[in-house]
């Protein structure tokens, strides 16, 4: 059901919105854990980044890194440990050079932070590839707009859980869709795009994930926070990830730690 | 029967009311006899009924924007005798006779409810000049909604799907057409609506909060008649005429909006649609003074469609067939057969794919009315609903869709009930309502049933924190004739009123009521395609008690009504959802649902005039509505960790003031104005980022995500605004049989910027984060021509 947003609704509030100036207090501060490990096909996956950082106040534009005392996964008897970068454009990320990705692998995640110890486990998703592309017109509201179709299939008698990401240089921020198989189980099916702003000689680059079940129901409750649907939103509610503080259960982090295969295919706008 | 000796000497004085100009029926007129300060009102066929000893009376029959009549009459016999009365216009109104119309109300137990005259709504301002019976209600005190753009409403702190909507006796599941800006009453076509708040008779059931109970006209039968109204959003025209004179007619009214007119009228919208219609039908035969036969057939439908990327389709219909049966002049009778049917259609054309929803039912029942002396009336009765729930069907809706079909399993229920309702006057001072309503739910087969590890649908994530859908173990399947699960509500209702003197009254109620099926629905406002679910194994019906106390007072020979009253209301059961739950397309629903409860309390002021050149009213409503989920384990988080948060459409400050002013006999002016409490709204403390591609050297490409504290703890801006209408009745020659009248009315004249909704998020182009307000109606100038001929 991915598309199941209510386009109506935003179609009819979107000329009635507009920004106001409204205070908020802060909570108090806790651990982000960004351990979002992306292997691309065709590509050994060694190199992977994990970003800590602080909460801040829903106005502030920027994070605040913090200095973590060690971070590694581990999978059995490997251990990839994750080193702080000191200088570089991954300055005050955590990293690695030797990681071992395999699907259908669990790993551990363990960060120790301010003498607490966080982990979370999970399991290293694949994901069916991206066929082609397609490109036609679609009429939106009298306006012809392009709409690219990425084509995939899925596989059949098992339950697939994807996210998109959509990226181009006619938008500035990427594009997110989560959606399970339940009602696609084993057929053809594509993700797709249309914009009204995609023009001839742009390229919108599709990087198409295999996630976990939970890692789904993570995100599609996440976009639900990030994309409020004015009157007709669902309740705001808090976004809690899989990772446990195993010293003071109390002080939750945030984030998610989570492990996907990666397929990506670019199309230029004809 | 303690009044068996006095027998021979009571005669049963009984008839119908109707409008002299089109013998059309009144409901709640009140007949009194001010010798002896009794009285009785028409029933809901504009029936009346009074057993009194042998003699000779005054009878004053009186009702609002009527010439009270007085006749005379001498008892000595039963007898049936018929009134007509005669529509006041305006110039009479003035020396219109004190009519004893509200001291005899006061003496009846029945508060907590409003009768609205279908004049009175027309009169007042609105949204572009649309007529709606819906928004006017929300200016009685103790009714709200959860602000413009929410369907439905709400009534002393209960949800929208807590009222019960009746048209005609039929169960509408759905109010509004465009998403909650108007409701779908053609008003033309309304004769009598009423609004239980508490202390409801036991003949109503199934919903705990409110009881709207509406009656469409029946027709004029004396003569063919054309009404209707052209407005900016809709038009509307209704048909109504004799089908043999005096002994029966029909109705037919119809409405629909005309955007889509101009969105056919420009070549590049030319292949968007958008509109709603309803069509009100009604046909009624008075076969002959003991047995009339009622028709009537309610349809309305709200379409949108986008070209080739979506078609929406979603409506109410109904069709009911009744039949009035006097078994004696003293016993009157109803039986019904009512069938209702909500349906919801989405056609996503862009992926190739069909979406059906719906609710319908068969209600069959049989009431009656004794009266059994002046001082004693027994209503009692039967009833059964046959539910067939669809929870959605998915179909491919061309060739090469992706798209699988899959229809979620239908679900069945029988809801049968029995009542009986007594009112007595005991004394001069003192008369009580009491009842009992025995209901019951019976889930049949018919689908497979899950059953859980541990039976629980729902399981709470220790470590994380999070509530799971619950393991299935396995499905077992029902017949369709078996009984799955059965539950049984016993239902006392029961209200007094003592009188110290003629002007005042102090008046008590207490009423439970079981509602055994649920709209499921997550959003802030009530959608559209939000499904009903019934009650089963893991969801049970919910169960409202409520205490209220009032006082009422008529102030200067009944020129000004004082009431007062005060409510405590909880309700058990009451659904709440685990974050991040698919509603839509959910065959396993009980793996969603949190059950949690609510309670309200309240106080309500109104202060009326009903009469002169200015009327209107002034209510005001302070009051508080909370709900908790605990969860249903110990060191379960619940929601809003087990605290009690506010609902969301906890208004704590609510206050309307509109009235009239009648100018001359071509002009007269109406005002509202509203003030309320913000919608009760979670805010953000903090932020987050999140880099799915990693890309972190890109701060675009990070997510930045709101954290949401507790439950509701903060607060819209608050919601106000003010709006006029002036109505002209250019009409020179009375006698002239077209009769028009323009009605321009500009609502929100302040221009208030009221927030719908606000909501936090990353700013499109710039990345910034930000609040953004979403308000729906700024000031809005409208006119509407009506007519009857």
């Amino acid at each position: 059901m991915r598309y199941f947003v209510f386009l109506i609704v935003i179609l009819l509030f979107s000329s009635c919105e507009d920004v106001i100036d409204l205070p908020l207090t802060e909570g108090s501060k806790r651990l982000v854990i960004d351990a979002n490990i992306n292997w691309e096909k065709e590509t050994d996956g060694n190199e992977q980044i994990i970003r800590l950082s602080e909460t801040r106040g829903f106005y502030e534009e920027t994070s605040v890194l913090v200095d973590a005392d060690s971070v590694y996964i581990s999978s059995g008897s490997d251990k990839f440990i994750f080193a702080k970068q000191t200088s570089g454009k991954h300055e005050g990320l955590y990293k690695t050079n030797s990681f071992i990705p395999e699907i259908e692998r669990e790993y551990t995640l363990v960060v120790k932070y301010k003498g607490e110890t966080y982990t979370a486990t999970e399991i290293l998703k694949g994901i069916t590839n991206i066929k082609d592309t397609e490109q036609s017109v679609q009429n939106v509201f009298g306006k012809n707009s392009i709409r690219v179709d990425f084509n995939y299939t899925d596989p059949g008698q098992e339950e697939n859980y994807y996210l998109s990401e959509m990226n181009s240089n006619a938008f500035l921020l990427n594009q997110y869709w989560v959606w399970r198989d339940e009602f696609i189980d084993g057929n053809d099916d594509s993700v797709f795009i249309i914009n009204e702003d995609l023009k001839v000689g742009d390229a919108v680059t599709l990087s198409f994930y295999g996630i976990s079940k939970e890692y789904h129901d993570y995100m599609k409750l996440l976009f639900e926070q990030v994309t409020p649907n004015g009157p007709f939103a669902t309740t705001p509610s808090a976004v809690k990830g899989n990772c446990i503080n195993e010293t003071n259960p109390k002080n939750k982090p945030l984030g998610y730690f989570r492990l996907c295969q990666i397929d990506k295919e670019t199309h230029i706008i004809k | 029967m303690c009044n068996f000796s006095f027998a021979q000497n009571n005669y049963t004085l009984s008839g119908t009311v109707f409008e002299k100009e089109s013998n059309e029926t009144l409901i709640g007129v009140n007949i009194i006899l001010p010798e002896i300060q009794k009285g009785t009102t028409t029933n809901n066929y504009g029936f009346y009924s009074i057993t009194l000893p042998k003699g000779r009376y005054t009878l004053e029959i009186s009702f609002l924007g009527y010439k009270t009549l007085r006749k005379e009459i001498v008892l000595d016999q039963n007898k049936k005798t018929n009134f007509a009365l005669d529509i006041a216009s305006e110039e009479i109104e003035e020396v219109i006779v004190r009519s004893n119309r509200n001291r005899i109300l006061l003496k009846k137990p029945e508060m907590s409810v409003h009768k609205v005259g279908v004049k009175t709504i027309k009169e007042m301002p609105v949204v572009l000049g649309e007529v709606d019976i819906i928004k006017s209600i929300q200016l009685l005190p103790g009714i709200t909604s959860a602000g413009e753009g929410a369907s439905g409403f709400n009534v002393r702190g209960g949800a929208e799907d807590q009222n019960l909507i009746l048209l005609d006796e039929a169960t509408l599941y759905s109010s509004s057409h465009f998403f909650g800006f108007f409701s779908i009453f053609n008003a033309d076509a309304i004769k009598n609506i009423k609004l239980y708040k508490g202390g409801i008779p036991a003949k109503y059931g199934g919903r705990v909060s409110s009881v709207l109970d509406i009656y469409q006209k029946d027709g004029n039968k004396k003569s063919i008649h054309l009404t209707g109204g052209i407005g900016l959003i809709s038009s509307r025209l209704m048909v109504e005429g004799p089908v043999q004179k005096n002994k029966s007619s029909f109705l037919v009214a119809g409405r629909t909006s005309y955007v889509n007119m101009f969105l056919k009228a420009s070549p590049k919208t030319k292949d968007n649609g958008l509109s709603f219609y309803d069509l009100n039908t009604k046909l009624n035969f008075n076969i002959n003074d003991n047995n009339k036969l009622y028709f009537s057939g309610y349809f309305g439908r709200d379409s949108f469609s986008l070209v080739n990327l979506f078609k929406n389709s979603y409506g109410n219909s109904t069709f009911n067939l009744r039949w009035n049966h006097l078994y004696s002049d003293q016993l009157f009778s109803n039986l019904s057969v009512i069938y209702s049917n909500y349906n919801y259609f989405l056609n996503l054309d862009f992926i190739g794919m069909d979406w059906d929803s719906g609710i319908k039912n068969l209600h069959l029942k049989y009431d009656f009315k004794q009266y059994h002396s002046e001082d004693h009336t027994l209503r009692y009765g039967i009833g059964g609903i046959y539910y067939h729930f669809n929870p959605g069907e998915i179909s491919p809706s061309k060739e090469n869709s992706a798209v699988n079909l899959a229809k979620l399993e239908q679900k069945y229920a029988v809801e049968p009930s029995v009542y009986v309702e007594a009112e007595r006057t005991l004394n001069d001072r003192l008369s009580i309502n009491y009842g009992l309503r025995i209901s019951s739910f019976l889930r049949m087969g018919g689908q497979h049933f899950y059953n859980y590890t541990n039976n629980q649908p729902v399981v709470f994530n220790r470590d994380l924190e999070i509530y799971e859908a619950g393991i299935v173990l396995d499905s077992t399947y029902h017949s369709k004739n078996k009984v799955v699960k059965d539950f049984y509500g016993v239902e006392p209702r029961f209200a007094i009123s003592y009188q110290p003197d003629e002007d005042r009254a102090f008046k008590a109620n207490y009423h439970r009521m079981y509602q055994y099926i649920h709209l499921i629905s997550n959003t802030v406002s009530a959608a559209p395609l939000d499904v009903w679910a019934p009650s089963g194994h893991f969801i049970k019906p919910q169960i409202a008690d409520q205490y209220a106390f009032g006082y009422f007072k008529n102030i200067q020979e009944e020129k000004y009504r004082l009431e007062l009253e005060t409510y405590y209301k909880t309700i058990q059961n009451r659904l709440d959802y685990r974050n991040g739950a698919d509603l839509i397309a959910q065959k396993q629903i009980e793996t969603i649902l949190l059950p949690g409860r609510s309670r309200s309390y309240g106080l309500e002021i109104s202060l009326k005039k009903n009469e002169g050149e200015l009327k209107g009213w002034i209510s005001y409503t302070l009051s508080k509505t909370a709900q908790q989920v605990k969860g249903n384990t110990a060191g379960e988080t619940g929601i809003n960790n087990g605290v009690w948060y506010d609902a969301p459409y906890d208004k704590t400050h609510d206050l309307s003031i509109t009235g009239s002013y009648q100018l001359s006999k071509k002009w007269q002016f109406g005002a509202n104005f509203v003030y309320q409490t913000g919608r009760a709204v979670t805010y953000p403390n903090g932020r987050f980022t999140t880099n799915i591609s990693g890309n972190y050297e890109e701060p675009t490409n990070n997510i930045t995500v709101p954290i949401y504290g507790n439950r509701n703890e903060f607060r819209l801006p608050a919601y106000h605004h003010l709006d006029i209408s002036a109505t002209y009745k250019p009409n020179k020659n009375l006698k002239r049989k077209w009769k028009g009248e323009w009605v321009f009315s500009i609502y929100n004249l302040y221009n208030r910027k009221n927030a719908a909704a606000v909501n936090f998020r990353q700013n499109q182009d710039t990345g910034i984060n930000e609040a953004i307000r979403t308000s729906i109606f700024g000031i809005i100038p409208s006119f509407t021509y009506n007519f009857k001929f």
